[in-house]
């Protein structure tokens, strides 16, 4: 008896792992199909695509040059279009910096530019082809929710699927440039609102926790609008991709809501669930104590949050700063010269996490009240 | 002014909500820009761009973790796991930045004023630094991770410790597995705000989907993202393993009384 116990145990287990494996292997393959037809969607295009071929590589700069240059002989064979099948040689020039110029290899998908002759043969390479990759990491994304999270994948893609609606909705509106200020107010609601029900349902926490976000939202935006009206007037004109628009100082704004929106979720979820968490578990519970372990928990959670905006929005643009101290800035130059944008957005997030805090706390036990005056009382 | 006023605020509610740790935390951070505007220099001065970012991306940790919350053993698992998982995360930044060209500048950023007037021939390899920029960016949210789950299986082994490593590795993976989501999140969020006048562009300059799918500037902003999450999947396990054996070894030789925080 003893031992047809054990070897069922055993088979549990073993079929078990074997579902397992099976799912892996599924996903796996559905994920590879899915990129596997993105790669070869060559006839999707108008513009010529080429696959290339052969690649010869010449130095052409001088020993005295600071950097390489180099000139490229492609062959390339053309993919779609009436062109398909032909073999042209293209060649590319670029340099060791390919800060402007690519230096392409073998066996890369590159879209040609016939410039205007329509001549095949008098093309040049424009870029990579980089779809098939785009879609390898959203199917790699959801295939993976899906195996990790199960019931809850659902949930959390409708809550990515409803965050992009909303957004390109507010986009249209953003680049018609009407009413910004309303907009950037509404859409952090709806952000906000749809990420934690979607993820985390409906319950007491999840209330305290967009209530916390709101709060903490509002209480930021309101000290830093009270900062920029005292202070001498930044130079937005250097804040990237800005070029063109007319309300620059608005949109920068928003962008910097919206990036600090998960920080402070993240905050004002884990704040939220421990207090639910505590005032459902002790037997008694006083003020004093919920503070303490807030305390605990606040100790232990804003140091690394705060690194995590620090290293996410600073070291993003260590390329740009490079390029401009190669070009003979200091880095005090740089900061009182446009690159001040990511450290006062590193800035805005800590000191939303900061707030998330405090404000998490009081939310949270304003949301428990019930909860929390039964615990007390049974002392 | 602006990042004065905003950097004393931030200071004086740091002090007020945390007391001495978050002092204490505020130092780290005025650390660690002194160790990023070293680390510029140093790429500037066009030295091997990827043992750069390893070795100050090891001492950021030095002063995230040690200076921040203490030597002891959930910094010192997370430290070790954390630098192998930065190299894994190098081999891949470097395939893949250097196969699909995604340094240098999107075909966005080239429209901006500045660039006209910079001289960008400057004998750095701008898939370096861009691959170099994904790793040190994802640093923060790798950190954050490892000492959740090493944190989380301390406490289980300081309440249970009789628990076989399995189980540990399991309590840590859970840990991981939740807060997973929000983390993931929090990137998200952060690149978005940072990406958000690409989107604008996009939308502006109508470009279909084919365009988004292939521009250079839309995989530059997903790849930081990628990267960093790449980065928090794979610390789990690792974290969760490393830190089992250590717990495992340190009560083999019945030291654990001393493993006390040393803060």
């Amino acid at each position: 008896m003893f031992v047809n116990e054990e070897t069922k145990k055993d088979t549990t287990q073993d079929l078990k792992k074997k579902q397992n494996l099976i799912k892996i292997i599924v996903l796996a393959v559905m994920v590879l199909a899915v990129t596997f037809v993105a790669k070869n969607d060559y006839g999707m295009y108008k513009t010529p695509i080429g696959r290339v071929i052969s690649c010869e590589e010449k130095v052409t700069s001088g020993k005295k040059d600071i950097e390489k240059a180099y000139v490229q002989t492609l062959k390339i064979k053309i993919k779609n279009t009436s062109n398909k099948g032909k073999v042209i040689t293209v060649k590319n020039k670029y340099t060791q910096s390919r800060f402007q110029t690519t230096g392409y290899s073998k066996g890369q998908d590159v879209f040609l530019n016939t410039s205007g002759s329509g001549d095949i043969s008098k093309a040049s390479v424009q870029k990579v082809k980089l779809d098939y990759i785009t879609i390898f990491l959203i199917a790699l994304f959801i295939a993976f929710t899906i195996y990790v999270a199960k019931r809850q994948t659902i949930l959390i893609l409708l809550s990515v699927g409803l965050n992009i609606v909303v957004f390109t909705i507010g986009l249209n509106g953003y680049a018609a440039g009407k009413n910004l200020i309303h907009l950037t107010a509404i859409l952090t609601l709806v952000f906000i609102f749809a990420t934690v029900i979607l993820l985390f349902g409906f319950s007491r926490k999840s209330i305290g926790t967009i209530f916390s976000s709101i709060g903490t939202v509002a209480i930021v935006a309101l000290i830093y609008a009270i900062i920029v009206y005292f202070s001498p007037e930044l130079n937005y004109e250097y804040v990237p991709y800005t070029i063109g628009f007319e309300n620059i100082e608005v949109l920068y704004d928003t962008g910097l809501l919206f990036g600090i929106l998960g920080a402070v979720m993240d905050v004002a979820i884990t704040i939220n669930a421990a207090v639910c968490e505590l005032i459902r578990v002790s037997t008694t519970l006083t003020m004093k104590k919920l503070i303490n372990s807030i305390q605990e928990i606040a100790y232990d959670i804003m140091g690394t949050m705060i690194n995590v905006v620090f290293f996410t929005f600073i070291c993003g643009e260590i390329p740009v700063y490079v390029l401009k101290m190669l070009n003979g800035y200091s880095f005090i130059e740089i900061m009182k010269n446009g690159e001040e944008f990511e450290i006062i957005r590193f800035l805005v997030g800590a000191l939303g996490i900061v707030l998330a805090i405090p404000v998490s706390g009081v939310i949270a036990v304003l949301v428990n009240h019930k909860g929390f005056k039964a615990k007390k009382e049974d002392k | 002014m602006i990042i004065l006023a905003l950097s004393i605020i931030l200071f004086l509610l740091m002090s007020a909500i945390a007391d001495e740790r978050g002092i204490r935390a505020f130092f780290a951070i005025i650390g660690n820009i002194v160790l990023l505007v070293i680390s510029l220099y140093l790429f500037a001065g066009r030295y091997n761009i990827y043992v750069i970012t390893f070795v100050c991306g090891i001492l950021f940790l030095v002063i995230t973790l040690f200076a921040q919350n203490g030597v002891n053993v959930k910094t010192i698992s997370s430290m070790i796991s954390i630098a192998a998982v930065m190299l894994i995360l190098v081999v891949i930044g470097y395939i893949v930045v250097n196969r699909y060209a995604l340094g240098g500048f999107g075909e966005l950023y080239t429209f901006d004023e500045d660039i006209a007037f910079l001289k960008n021939r400057i004998g750095v390899n701008a898939n370096d630094l861009f691959t170099s920029a994904c790793i040190l960016g994802g640093i923060g949210a790798i950190c954050d991770t490892a000492l959740s789950v090493a944190t989380v299986e301390y406490e289980v082994f300081n309440n249970n410790k009789d628990l076989p490593i399995a189980k540990l590795i399991e309590a840590g993976n859970n840990v991981g597995k939740d807060i997973l989501g929000t983390t993931i999140n929090t990137l998200l969020f952060a690149q978005f705000g940072d990406s958000f006048c690409i989107w604008i562009l996009f939308i502006r300059r109508k470009y279909d989907i084919e365009g988004i799918l292939n521009s250079k500037s839309f995989m530059q902003a997903m790849l930081m993202v990628v990267i960093s999450s790449i980065g928090c999947l794979a610390i789990i396990p690792l974290t969760s393993v490393v830190m089992a054996n250590i717990l495992n070894f340190v009560k083999k030789s019945n030291k654990y009384g001393n493993l006390e925080q040393k803060n």
